[in-house]
């Protein structure tokens, strides 16, 4: 921000100031367009919204309607997410470890720990419930709000905390690796996330060698009830995301870590190291 | 209703001034705090037009993990924005 310097910082400034009305305008004018918010006159809550409200719990045995459709009715779109979040994953890898980082390595996660008693304190109580929270997330996501992703990111969440304020346990002495303090190590977080992401395919391939189409859980020999098959296998695609989004998380943290921490500038630029 | 209106719009301009605090900023830290600040009020405002499972991945996300992510970068660049 502050006043233009040459330039090019001039034409910006000009074009950003032309643009940002232009856009305001049309969004507000789209707005006007939409229909009320919670309609019942709408296309959605008419055409759509009717068949999952009455037909959800009864067809999958999720009482969260929003797990029912995310996990079974588009599963297949889910299986597109995730599989974006873990190419996400894959290209941070990618380009910081092509940056300096060794991905061979077990990543260390933060080259020095923030740490403190106070910190240290916090993060043990903290931490076991964050990650004892992450997985009621996934397994409660048929019933209360939650599921595989925001379970997975809690989780990952939590591995990254205490990292942060941990450390690296070795320092690693250039024989030696470095051993991550907490948690998995970049290689194996990388692990979770492919695991996650086959789990999800090998699901939706399953139903289709018990006769049924990909991702279609309802043929696969897990009981007699078809809503209850359904619940598992939803459970099933829903450890498969936790999986490959907290595993995608590390992976992200650490090649952050590691990436910059190669190319030679030390944690907290304020501050030297603490041994 | 009427108040349900009130609420959103100031979660509304608390959202835009503190989007606008984080562009303002030098501070890369603070950026990444008010960014944080920013993802939260996005996830109660979700919460309020009834979408929880998305007000809960925003604030899963945006709240807490881009927050951390950007918070241990800008531990390792030079911390300034000039």
């Amino acid at each position: 921000m502050g006043a233009p310097r040459h330039g090019g910082t001039r034409v910006r400034w000009l074009l950003g100031a032309a643009a940002f009305p232009a856009l305001f305008l049309g969004l507000v004018l789209g707005m006007a367009e939409l229909p009320e918010f919670g309609d019942p006159g709408s296309p959605a809550s008419t055409h759509v919204s009717p068949r999952f409200i009455e037909d959800a719990a009864a067809e999958t045995g999720a009482a969260n309607m929003v797990t029912a459709v995310l996990a079974d009715y588009r599963g297949y779109d889910t299986l597109g997410e995730t599989a974006v979040i873990f190419a996400a994953g894959l290209g941070c890898l990618v380009i910081l470890a092509a940056a300096g980082g060794r991905p061979n390595r077990p990543a260390a996660g933060m080259s020095h720990p923030f740490g403190s008693v106070i910190l240290d304190a916090a993060t043990r109580i903290l931490v076991p419930v964050v990650l004892l929270f992450a997985v009621y997330v996934l397994i409660h996501g048929h019933i209360s709000p939650g599921g595989g992703f925001q379970g997975g990111v809690l989780f990952g969440s939590g591995l990254i905390m205490m990292r942060l304020v941990w450390g690296p346990a070795h320092a690693g002495d250039g024989q030696q690796p470095e051993v991550p303090a907490f948690g998995p190590s970049l290689r194996g977080s990388l692990i979770l996330a492919c695991a996650g992401i086959l789990g999800y395919a090998g699901i939706g391939l399953a139903a289709m060698a018990f006769g049924g189409e990909f991702l279609n859980y309802g043929t696969l020999p897990l009981g007699s009830d078809p809503a209850h098959v359904r619940e598992l296998a939803t459970l099933g695609i829903e450890a498969a995301v936790f999986l490959t989004v907290a595993g995608t998380v590390g992976v992200l943290f650490d090649t952050i870590s590691i990436g910059m921490r190669e190319s030679g500038v030390p944690l907290g630029s304020e501050r030297g190291p603490r041994e | 209703m009427a108040e349900g209106h009130l609420i959103s719009i100031g979660l509304l301009a608390a959202m835009v001034v503190s989007a606008a605090c984080a562009l303002a900023v030098k501070d890369l830290l603070t950026a990444a705090a008010l960014f944080g600040a920013f993802s939260f009020l996005t996830a109660t405002w979700f919460a309020l037009l009834g979408a929880v499972d998305v007000a809960f991945t925003e604030a899963c996300v945006g709240g807490a993990l881009t927050t951390i992510l950007f918070v241990s970068t800008a531990f390792r660049t030079s911390r300034r924005f000039d």
